[in-house]
């Protein structure tokens, strides 16, 4: 079985409230099934991971035709979720898939 | 684009001429100097940090003429969200660096350029713009660091240049052939010059007919024959000849490493010439140099603030009274000034709208009173910060005190604050402190990107004072008056 595409884009960092490279590796470490790309090097993926660090979460949407997944430190696609949980539901959303 | 490394490696394949202290430096060692690498090593940051994964979304963009990734540093503003990128880039990154990068001034340049050259251009039938563009590709592709020249030395103030006894005290046109023009004068306040690969010289304010050869934009690399930089001195910059805790940011320096450019008959070919003469236009260059220069403030301050909030927190904690009431007060009224300061370089981002050229302008009423906060709020930031940090910031002892195997044993006992905290942890950030809120530090709050007064000039012609009268007179039910 092929494993699941996931490309990680940043936002660029200016109120930088989480710790979005510690989120990519806690997603490293939990998500042996899954390969991880920097989508502006890779867009050949099946999931588009937008991490930003505060709240704004204005970091630009590159044209993408898969699922995109969206977080912020206080919530995913928009949905409230407490910072010690982001790790988990970005993981059971990337497997919803 | 460059790397970081690409950038150092650049600089030293000039043949610049820089005096430090009434000495000539070595041009291939000039940026180990230690008055001059932390400015370096902050410039480097706009390079490296556009390699970065985490900060490319605001460090680069698409170039319109070449539909290449290139960095932000060298764009045309095509957008209002990249007006907004612009300031949010300038925030990020000094919160990583603390103080001036330098590579706004350039990149403000040429944006203003671009709309004055092509509406020149459109009334007067000139070509500059094309060269304009021409310019830009090779800006882009060599990912160069341009320093933006505008400040002319401008001796007694009450006289036009063509007035002044000296004709050189404002840079100006001596000589033209079918090659090329001439120019002679001087610029002042050249932040990261030193450390740039050319620069663009604009002229200082508007002219009349009278003082035509004033009216000077043209590009010149730093190295031009007839270029010599004379490095500015700063507050306790002895101290970077010394070791590192003194200098408070040693990495990175305070404010850009400014110095006087003096151009003595410097030969310019008409391929970088961008306005030569054209006077009705030099006031339209200033003006939109300026409010994008302004426009900068609340991105560039806000994130310097937020280090000096930070530090000034850190510092409370360190020294046992991070949790007094009035400390948290303070820490408040700071926060709420730096992010005033941030709130109006997003507004006039916002409010933005494009050119009769296609690029983006930024609202110059909203621009010019974000900058003329920060001539306040900044020194009020800062007052706040020393407040609590205490006398320490201007008292304390040198690091060679701290490192004397006689004395040291004492700077360790008696400057010690809360238990579990060194000493030395203690004294960088109170020097840290120290430099970020004094000195060169607020007067470079005072008068970059023009003095408070200029923005007053700007936004009271802006801000349309007859209508509101109009509207008062109207919700007051007053008839009669006109």
């Amino acid at each position: 079985m092929n494993s699941l595409k996931v490309g990680i884009k940043y936002c660029g960092h200016c109120q930088p409230q989480m710790d979005t490279k510690e989120l990519y590796e806690q997603l490293l470490l939990q998500m042996k099934d899954a390969e991880f790309f920097y989508f502006a090097l890779n867009e050949n993926v099946d999931i588009l991971l937008i991490l930003n660090a505060c709240q704004v979460g204005c970091a630009s949407r590159p044209k993408f035709h898969g699922r995109t997944i969206i977080v912020t430190p206080n919530e995913v696609d928009y949905w409230p979720v407490e910072k010690q949980d982001i790790v988990r539901k970005v993981i059971e959303k990337i497997r919803k898939y | 684009m460059k790397t970081g490394q690409e950038y150092r490696d650049s600089l030293r394949g000039r043949n610049i001429k820089v005096y430090l202290k009434g000495q000539l430096l070595d041009s291939k060692e000039l940026i180990d100097h230690p008055f001059i690498r932390g400015h370096v090593n902050s410039a480097a940051m706009t390079y490296e940090m556009a390699q970065d994964p985490q900060y490319e979304d605001l460090m680069t963009t698409t170039s319109h003429l070449t539909g290449k990734k290139i960095n932000r540093f060298t764009s045309i503003h095509q957008s209002v969200g990249d007006l907004v990128k612009k300031v949010k880039m300038l925030r990020m990154i000094s919160l990583n660096t603390g103080t001036c990068y330098q590579r706004c001034v350039g990149f403000d340049a040429v944006n203003s350029l671009y709309s004055v050259t092509f509406e020149m251009d459109q009334k007067l039938g000139t070509n500059y713009h094309a060269r304009l563009l021409d310019y830009l590709k090779y800006w882009q592709e060599n990912d160069l660091m341009v320093a933006g020249a505008m400040t002319d030395p401008k001796g007694d103030r009450s006289l036009r240049p063509s007035q002044q006894a000296d004709p050189d005290l404002f840079v100006h046109v001596v000589k033209k052939d079918d090659k090329g023009i001439v120019i002679r004068g001087a610029k002042f306040h050249m932040t990261g010059m030193v450390n740039s690969h050319e620069m663009l010289i604009m002229p200082t304010s508007g002219y009349g007919e009278e003082d035509k050869d004033y009216a000077v934009c043209c590009a010149v690399p730093v190295d031009a024959p007839g270029i010599i930089h004379i490095f500015g001195r700063q507050t306790n910059d002895d101290r970077k000849m010394e070791g590192e805790i003194d200098q408070g940011n040693a990495r990175f320096g305070v404010v850009g490493g400014e110095c006087v450019t003096v151009l003595e008959d410097v030969f310019v070919p008409w391929e970088r010439v961008f306005m030569c003469g054209e006077y009705q236009y030099s006031g339209m260059m200033v003006e939109r140099f300026a409010c994008y220069h302004r426009q900068n403030y609340g991105g560039c301050k806000g994130g310097v603030s937020d280090i000096v909030i930070g530090a000034a927190a850190v510092l409370a904690d360190m020294s046992g009274y991070g949790k007094a009431t009035h400390i948290k007060d303070k820490l408040n009224e700071m926060i709420h000034h730096a992010e005033t300061l941030y709130c109006c370089s997003i507004a006039c981002s916002s409010e933005g709208k494009p050119t009769a050229a296609g690029n983006y302008y930024v609202d110059p009423l909203l621009a010019n009173v974000g900058k003329h906060n920060v001539t306040k709020l900044i020194y009020e930031i800062d007052r706040l910060a020393q407040d609590i940090g205490g006398g320490l910031l201007a008292t304390m002892p040198s690091e060679s005190d701290l490192r004397s195997p006689e004395i040291g044993k004492y700077i360790e006992k008696y400057y010690k604050g809360v238990e579990g905290v060194p000493t030395e942890d203690r004294m960088r950030v109170a020097r840290l402190l120290e430099v970020m809120t004094g000195g060169v530090a607020l007067v470079e709050s005072m008068h970059g990107a023009g003095s408070p007064q200029a923005q007053k000039v700007m936004y009271s012609k802006l801000a349309n004072l007859q209508s509101k009268k109009q509207c008062a007179l109207k919700i007051a039910g007053v008839k009669s008056s006109k």
